[in-house]
């Protein structure tokens, strides 16, 4: 057998995103100091050996925020895509399968809610649930819905009329083992892809929702909630936001690079 | 002899196109019957027709026991996420009726009679030659039981020797086990080598059949005369 | 005119390197038919579209010469090589709807090559081009030249190709599976028009193809491919009848005969 040549890209993107796992392995296990415990002694406090990145407006060691920030961050945009995945492909797998008039009609409901914009959409559904973690997990997954029902009804239209699916048909399989025995793992690399690029976009989304300060509430932690409390100090000590900025920055270039990458591998 | 598929005065719709007319057509069990048309003959809309696959008809159609089909295009016909061995099982899982072993058993034993080798099992339809990857596409089809087979154009796409195979294959199935084919072609020469008997079909319409010898060496209609001049 | 002189073609996308070409030889003279028969995998198309000038010079190495009329393809620049395609070697696909750019009328694509190699006026492009479709017999050349490929059948789309690959009267033209992918009465006619062509303007011809039965129907001489290889080479009605080789003798005894196989 021939072996295909990964690229460059794919050995960065798995060593970027293994940093990542690393980062919050080690803030599962143990963060340098308490997240929450404040020092009004150490306000605003450059890095130090004893605080490599600095504290912040309460004297709260930054590396440790940053280090459950993450995983925060990740979790909440985990959820989103789990929820929007999920429903998405119920929605995506029956509109594309079968078209006709649940199609009609279901699409131009996701239109509808596709032409807001996502963050406005969040707004009214929190405004609905109240704020905190899991509200904006509910409210961004439902937003996240309809891309991810767009896509996989798409994928489901190419397949459908694909002559293994219509010899199964002809075997006398029902329409469920079709769509999710058959079609289903065919789409994987699509819908992994896409995963990927949500993931991205659950990110940023949960950044500005907590920058807006209807996200995550303190004194818990997350990427979004720290660059908004940042952003009060953006003279007084830049390095505080910059740091911040740099790791979500990170997180996204890493998955980025990965769905690249990953699509990249498949069409290879 | 009770037919096994009749078809009378059939006519056939594609979305609003007229594609099939007066279709009048019956296949006795045992036979190898060949579908000779152009590209938009009609060929594979009768196919269709036959499978109640995406054409609507009017008229009559009455086929005892099932009917199975295999495609050209042999990639697309297996599932790309399946191993060959999931795939020749699915039709005995949908059935339900064997435990696993005896379902892995029939599959050993279908990979035999189509000659594919039991090492094949655990690969991927991509990881297999065009060859292959229609022996698989046949075996799975056999192993649904079907009383008729029906083939759109299931040699066109492969290398002739690999094509030789093929057709023996089928031939033999036929000669075995009493397999009925319908075996639709462009081909007239790979039809002519396979079937005992020849439907020509233009514009929607079965304008000439007959035994292979009386459409080979006496053809009646000029259609089919200039088919065969293409190819002598 | 042409002289392959021990081609190999060695790709290096993968890890490890795959030769799919080995010591291709082959030369022909000016006028001639030359069949290249073979099974997929033989190695005939890569063959065809190295004389072409058509494979990337990136992924993969070619050693040995290539000479049309006494220049090498493979050493000269990509400015000379573009100057040869398209108006002394000319190249046919099997795939016409590929082929054909969707979005421009055919007219246009017929005329592509008399733009890039020539400096007539559109007035007289238009005309060498209306001439060229009535050459390879297409009928209503006015509504042809307005049209969309998708607008044609696959046998006129061929003809369209034909048309577009000959405006600039090429000395060579390339045929790789032209006939594969249509109808037996529309084969039987692009052969003709091949034919005729041929004997029109002495055009030489490579012609591509799997199917030996057209293969026969039109070349002089014929070079049977296995796996990279030529396993044999002759005229068309020697290896025809007399096969030397195993592998040509498999070929000829696959092709369905009007013979039956019980009986």
């Amino acid at each position: 057998m021939r072996n295909k040549k990964r690229g460059l890209q794919f050995h960065i993107a798995i060593s970027f995103v293994a940093v990542i796992i690393a980062l919050v392995l080690w803030g599962l296990i143990r963060t340098p100091y308490d997240p929450k415990v404040m020092d009004v002694s150490l306000k605003l406090a450059k890095s130090s050996a004893d605080h490599l990145l600095g504290c912040d407006q309460f004297g709260r060691d930054i590396l440790s925020r940053i280090l459950v920030g993450i995983r925060t961050t990740l979790m909440i945009a985990l959820g989103t895509n789990l929820i929007g995945a999920f429903i998405g492909l119920l929605v995506g797998a029956v509109t594309g399968y079968f078209g006709g008039l649940a199609d009609e009609v279901l699409m131009r409901f996701n239109d509808a809610v596709l032409s807001f914009p996502s963050i406005l959409l969040s707004l009214v559904i929190i405004a609905l649930l109240g704020s905190g973690t899991y509200q904006i997990t509910i409210a961004m997954g439902i937003v996240f819905v309809p891309s991810y029902a767009r896509i996989i009804r798409s994928e489901f239209m190419k397949c459908r009329n694909m002559d293994y699916v219509q010899s199964v048909r002809l075997m006398g399989a029902g329409a469920l083992r079709i769509m999710f025995i058959h079609i289903l793992p065919n789409i994987r690399v699509t819908l992994l892809t896409s995963l990927v690029i949500g993931f991205n976009n659950a990110v940023l989304c949960e950044a500005a929702l907590s920058f807006l300060g209807i996200g995550v509430q303190p004194p818990q932690a997350s990427l979004g909630l720290m660059l908004s409390d940042a952003q009060a100090y953006l003279f007084a000590r830049p390095g505080y936001a910059l740091t911040v900025g740099f790791f979500m920055v990170f997180l996204i270039l890493s998955f980025a690079l990965l769905s690249d990458a990953l699509r990249e591998d498949a069409h290879a | 002899m009770n037919e096994l598929l009749e078809i009378r005065q059939l006519n056939g719709f594609y979305k609003k196109k007229q594609v099939l007319t007066g279709i009048d057509l019956s296949i006795a069990p045992g036979e190898i019957v060949g579908l000779v048309g152009e590209s938009g003959s009609g060929k594979s809309s009768l196919a269709k027709a036959i499978l109640h696959a995406g054409i609507r008809t009017e008229g009559e159609i009455r086929l005892t026991g099932k009917a199975q089909m295999i495609f050209q295009d042999t990639y697309h016909s297996l599932n790309p996420a399946m191993t060959v061995g999931r795939i020749m099982e699915e039709p005995l899982l949908i059935e339900g009726r064997l435990t696993k072993e005896e379902r892995k058993q029939r599959v050993r034993d279908m990979m035999g009679h189509v000659e594919l080798d039991l090492t094949l099992k655990d690969r991927y339809p991509s990881e297999l030659s065009g060859g292959q990857r229609q022996r698989v596409c046949i075996g799975t089809a056999l192993l649904n039981d079907p009383k008729l087979l029906i083939a759109d154009e299931p040699v066109s796409a492969l290398d002739v020797t690999v094509q030789a195979k093929v057709l023996q294959l089928l031939d033999r199935l036929n000669a075995q086990d009493g397999i009925t084919l319908l075996f639709i072609s462009h081909d007239l020469r790979v039809v002519y080598e396979l079937c005992n008997r020849i439907l020509i079909m233009k514009d929607g319409r079965i304008i000439e059949q007959g035994s292979d010898e009386e459409v080979f060496m006496h053809p009646k209609e000029p259609y089919t005369k200039k088919l065969l001049s293409a190819i002598m | 005119m042409l002289d392959v002189i021990d081609l190999n073609i060695e790709f290096h996308d993968h890890l490890i390197p795959e030769t799919v070409v080995y010591d291709f030889d082959l030369h022909m003279d000016p006028g001639e038919i030359v069949g290249i028969v073979g099974e997929s995998g033989s190695g005939k198309s890569m063959s065809a579209l190295a004389v072409a000038g058509l494979l990337s010079r990136k992924d993969m190495q070619k050693r040995g010469k290539i000479l049309y009329q006494g220049q090498d393809l493979l050493s000269c620049s990509r400015r000379e090589l573009r100057k040869l395609q398209g108006s002394e070697i000319g190249m046919v696909f099997q795939e016409p709807m590929h082929s054909l750019n969707p979005l421009m009328r055919v007219g246009a694509q017929v005329e592509e090559a008399l733009l890039i190699h020539t400096d007539l006026s559109k007035e007289e492009r238009r005309k060498r081009a209306m001439d060229m479709l009535a050459r390879v017999e297409l009928k209503d050349t006015e509504r042809i030249y307005r049209s969309y490929p998708h607008e044609l059948s696959g046998g006129q789309r061929q003809r369209v190709m034909l048309a577009s690959a000959l405006i600039c009267d090429p000395k060579l033209l390339i045929a790789d599976e032209i006939t594969t992918a249509l109808d037996v009465t529309v084969q039987a006619a692009i052969l003709d028009l091949l034919k005729q062509l041929h004997e029109e303007r002495g055009i030489s011809i490579l012609f591509i193809s799997h199917d030996l039965y057209v293969v026969k129907r039109i070349c002089s001489r014929v070079l049977v491919m296995q796996k990279g290889r030529v396993v044999e080479e002759g005229r068309v009605e020697e290896v025809f009848e007399d096969p030397k080789t195993d592998y040509t003798k498999e070929l000829l005894a696959s092709i369905p005969k009007i013979r039956k196989l019980r009986q």
